[in-house]
């Protein structure tokens, strides 16, 4: 019996008596050593593989493991439950004047925010485009602007400035 | 664990404590048979700790006496299952292989194998890079352990160990490369 024993083409399981050939043929023509880990990294691997072992024998541990499994996944369960019927009603339920109604003011008031916000920015934007004149002018009043604003342009004028728009 | 009345002989021995018997007495023995077997070095170190653990899983079912035969038996099966699924080494038939085996016990210089396998490890470790190269010859050709080389090197062992873990890693790669072409 060879190592690999084939019959044709397909390697097969030794019998008995090819093993024991194989064994003494092994064991006359001088046995190779491994390498040196090899020891330690079966007696590694076999303490992970008894350690696994002990946990799955364990079938207390395991029951329990499972009843709190079972526990969370019903608890899950009704909290779905419970959100899906339960909640929508209190909602409703605490409006005495009804949900759409509700919701009608909710929108209301959003937006009067809303125009309220929009107004305050285009203010802001008007008082922006304004330049300097329009700063002023919001700053000071009317009036006093005015005369800024004029005493700002002869002063351009004298120094060559000129109010650019850089946007 | 000892039992105080008795003796050596009635010595209760745990799983591990007759892996670790089996191991030692067994593993050049395993580790020749897996090589005989696929011819390679690197897959019967990999075959050679598959039996051992086959055999410990199924220590507790083992009645027989021939714990021999029995790990041979195993190491051989898994062999086998390894040229199947690998199915395309050659390995020699029947009567090739006896055919060698004369050939070897009648010529004047018997080759050994040990040698033969030893001297091709060492040329695969002489190729690796530094400090790989010495620390796989240390491993494979000087049988050195990992703290043997530590204390040599002046090195901590942890980093020893994760060298000889890469020089084995890279001489696998170097002879799955020459056998494939």
């Amino acid at each position: 019996m060879s190592e690999g024993n084939r019959m044709g083409g397909e390697y097969r399981y030794m019998t008995d008596k090819e093993l024991e050939a194989l064994i003494a043929g092994v064991e006359d023509h001088g046995m190779l050593a491994p390498p040196v880990y090899l020891k330690e990294l079966i007696m590694k691997e076999a303490k992970g593989l008894a350690a696994v072992r002990k946990k799955g024998i364990d079938k207390k541990t395991a029951r329990r493991v499972l009843m709190v499994y079972r526990a969370k996944v019903i608890g899950a369960a009704a909290a779905a439950i419970f959100c899906l019927v339960m909640v929508p009603m209190e909602i409703d339920g605490g409006k005495p004047d009804g949900s759409s109604q509700w919701r009608q003011k909710v929108i209301e008031e959003d937006m009067k925010y809303y125009q309220e916000e929009s107004e305050r920015l285009r203010n802001e934007m008007e008082i922006r485009e304004g330049g300097f004149g329009g700063f002023m002018e919001n700053l000071l009043g009317e009036e006093t602007a005015g005369k800024a604003v004029s005493i700002w342009n002869g002063m351009t004028g004298l120094f060559g400035w000129e109010e650019r728009d850089y946007e | 664990m000892l039992i105080c009345m008795g003796t050596v002989q009635d010595r209760k021995w745990t799983k591990e404590e007759r892996l670790s018997r089996m191991v030692d007495t067994y593993q050049n023995l395993v580790f020749s048979v897996c090589y005989k077997v696929v011819g390679d070095y690197f897959a019967a170190e990999d075959l050679a700790q598959e039996t051992f653990l086959s055999a410990f899983k199924n220590l507790d079912t083992f009645e027989g006496a021939n714990e021999k035969a029995w790990l041979c038996r195993i190491a051989t099966n898994k062999g086998i299952d390894y040229l199947r699924s690998s199915g395309r080494r050659a390995v020699p038939t029947e009567d090739i292989f006896f055919e060698q085996q004369v050939e070897d016990r009648g010529s004047p210089e018997e080759i050994c194998l040990e040698e033969e396998v030893r001297e091709r490890l060492l040329g695969y470790c002489r190729q690796l890079r530094p400090p790989y190269n010495e620390i796989a010859e240390a491993v494979y050709c000087e049988e050195k352990k990992a703290d043997e080389i530590a204390r040599e090197r002046g090195e901590n062992i942890k980093t020893v160990q994760t060298q000889i873990y890469r020089a084995r890693d890279m001489l696998r790669k170097l002879y799955g490369k020459e056998r494939s072409a």
